[in-house]
């Protein structure tokens, strides 16, 4: 049997691959967790172990509950466990706690997903899935997804005037380009408030390129959209608009 | 993890509030300025020169259900002995509201502007700062209006401070202690042979658990004093404990206790043979007690 390890405590990993040895278990690190998700070979990945909560960015982060969701949609047969220094709950199958560790450990890594339930254990760290919820469904006000829907629906308003009914530059200026500003400074201030964070999930992959399509819109269109007229009507303004909307669903279909 | 109800909140800083001179500050000895987009929150600025508990007390008197943050100057080298003067004025009959005390100076706490963008206070007795010709202001001072940002990225900070220093320490010295191989044993040692292996290999860990305890040791406090100069960061617990033991609810002061009681007399003082996993458990099991205790949130 082989347990693959998401941790940010080297040395607590060794003690736990020490104790692990003495049932013939064996024991590998997947990722370091104070570092930046970066996409490993899932293929011989069957069970793997979350301690929670991790260091990461000088915060103690509890991403179980994502983890999960995330683990069920992409790699189903793998199953979830976490572990740490908080004690279990009741109910909470999956959760190893270092302080009172079972005297099977062998019996408690065999247990299937169709065992567990699925509650996760409430460590006091840092809840990441609260905040992705909160990146994607804002404080009470519009998703980041409304916020997208209003930019791309105001460059379309934008290319039907001056292609449709061939409004002056300046008509479509005042009518929709300079409400532009403001909506891109609300996504683009969500964005960089919480992407850092949610680069140590396992969608960091989407994120980057999630922000890499911010940046190109930023500084190629943004910018000056209100100023040179040739720039909202750029197909590839409205194409990269629709990729950064894909790229945040999936996330969103994943992780929540 | 318990949630916080949404109750009114007021921050009230008492400072040297008077060295302003446009305007002169009130001779009631306090100002309340609203809150940018919340009717029911209040920065309450307070004269240090007053009488700043009788003011507090009065001003709390009909808010048992408001949540509030008191920022008191720092007076001596004792700021959790200068808080004891506001604890009982701030404390309140209604175990559900947040109520908490923090001593501030020298312009590097958050609560400054020069220490965070998203601070209160700036130069003397004022809610703006400057430097190198820029200007940055907390308040609408023509409106009597703190800005939104300001207040909440304050409160925040300070709300969650003290049961992050708990999660942070409890996660640290877990870690450190879990691996020692004498946590691994299931035979029983003595006390103080472990313990005195431990605070050599880990004596600024050991010194944040006594601090924790508030058990007194000169050379622990010391080492702690030094290592907060180096890295300009506040290891120790200081009003913490103060807020831990006189201004949480009940059931969150009790653990508190408990936690402290045994930290001094299951660990730090016990002479006797101990099944090291078994104290680490009680300990571990007491941390998290006075975790769950406390309503608010760990982190933002």
């Amino acid at each position: 049997m082989t347990i693959h390890c998401i941790t940010s405590e080297a040395s607590v990993l060794a003690t736990f691959e020490r104790r692990l040895a003495q049932e013939n278990i064996a024991v590998q690190l997947l990722h370091d967790a104070r570092k930046p998700w970066n996409a490993p070979d899932w293929l011989h990945v069957e069970r793997l172990v979350l301690f929670t909560p991790f260091l990461y960015e000088n915060q103690y982060v509890a991403a179980e509950k994502i983890w999960q969701s995330w683990l069920k949609k992409t790699h189903p047969r793998i199953v979830f466990f976490t572990a740490g220094f908080c004690q279990s709950d009741l109910g909470v199958a999956n959760h190893l706690d270092l302080m009172n560790l079972p005297k099977s450990l062998r019996d408690f890594f065999a247990q299937q997903s169709s065992d567990l339930s699925p509650t996760t254990v409430d460590t006091e760290g840092l809840q990441l899935h609260h905040k992705l919820a909160r990146f994607f469904d804002g404080h009470g006000k519009e998703s980041i997804f409304d916020v997208l829907s209003d930019i791309t629906r105001l460059i379309g308003m934008a290319v039907a005037g001056a292609q449709r009914h061939g409004d002056s530059f300046e008509i479509i200026r005042e009518d929709f380009l300079q409400k532009l500003p403001a909506k891109w400074a609300e996504l683009n201030n969500r964005w960089l408030n919480y992407y850092a964070l949610l680069c140590c999930l396992p969608v960091a992959d989407t994120l980057r390129e999630t922000n890499a399509l911010i940046a190109k819109v930023d500084q190629n269109y943004m910018g000056g959209i209100c100023e040179q007229a040739e720039l909202f009507q750029e197909e590839t303004l409205l194409n990269l608009l629709n990729d950064i909307h894909k790229q945040l669903f999936k996330v969103r279909q994943t992780c929540l | 993890m318990q949630k916080l109800a949404n109750h009114p909140k007021y921050i009230l800083i008492i400072w040297s509030w008077w060295k302003r001179t446009a305007p002169a500050f009130l001779a009631s000895g306090y100002e309340v300025w609203a809150v940018e987009g919340k009717p029911s929150d209040r920065l309450v600025l307070i004269d240090e020169r007053a009488d700043y508990a009788a003011i507090i007390a009065q001003l709390l008197a009909d808010e048992t259900q408001t949540d509030a943050l008191v920022f008191l100057h720092r007076r001596s080298h004792n700021p959790v002995e200068d808080l004891k003067s506001v604890t009982d004025a701030l404390r309140s009959a209604d175990a559900g509201a947040l109520r908490k005390a923090f001593a501030f100076s020298d312009g590097r706490d958050y609560l400054y502007l020069s220490a965070n963008e998203w601070g209160l206070i700036g130069n003397e007795g004022q809610l703006w700062y400057s430097s190198g010709g820029t200007k940055m202001r907390s308040a609408e001072a023509a409106a009597n209006t703190v800005r939104r940002t300001h207040f909440d990225k304050v409160w925040q900070y300070y709300s969650q401070q003290c049961k992050r220093k708990l999660l942070e320490l409890k996660e640290e010295l877990l870690a450190a202690l879990w691996v020692l191989p004498v946590a691994q044993s299931t035979e029983a040692v003595d006390n103080q042979t472990w313990l005195r292996a431990f605070k050599k290999e880990k004596p600024l860990l050991y010194a944040r658990l006594l601090d924790l305890a508030n058990e007194d040791s000169p050379k622990f406090n010391m080492l702690l004093e030094q290592a907060e100069q180096k890295s300009q960061e506040k290891l120790r617990f200081g009003e913490c404990r103060l807020n831990f033991s006189e201004l949480n609810p009940a059931d969150a002061r009790a653990q508190y206790q408990h936690l402290a009681d045994f930290i001094r007399d299951g660990i730090v003082n016990l002479e006797a043979p101990v099944l090291v996993s078994d104290s680490l458990r009680m300990l571990r099991d007491r941390f998290d007690d006075l975790l769950h205790a406390l309503p608010e949130s760990t982190y933002p």
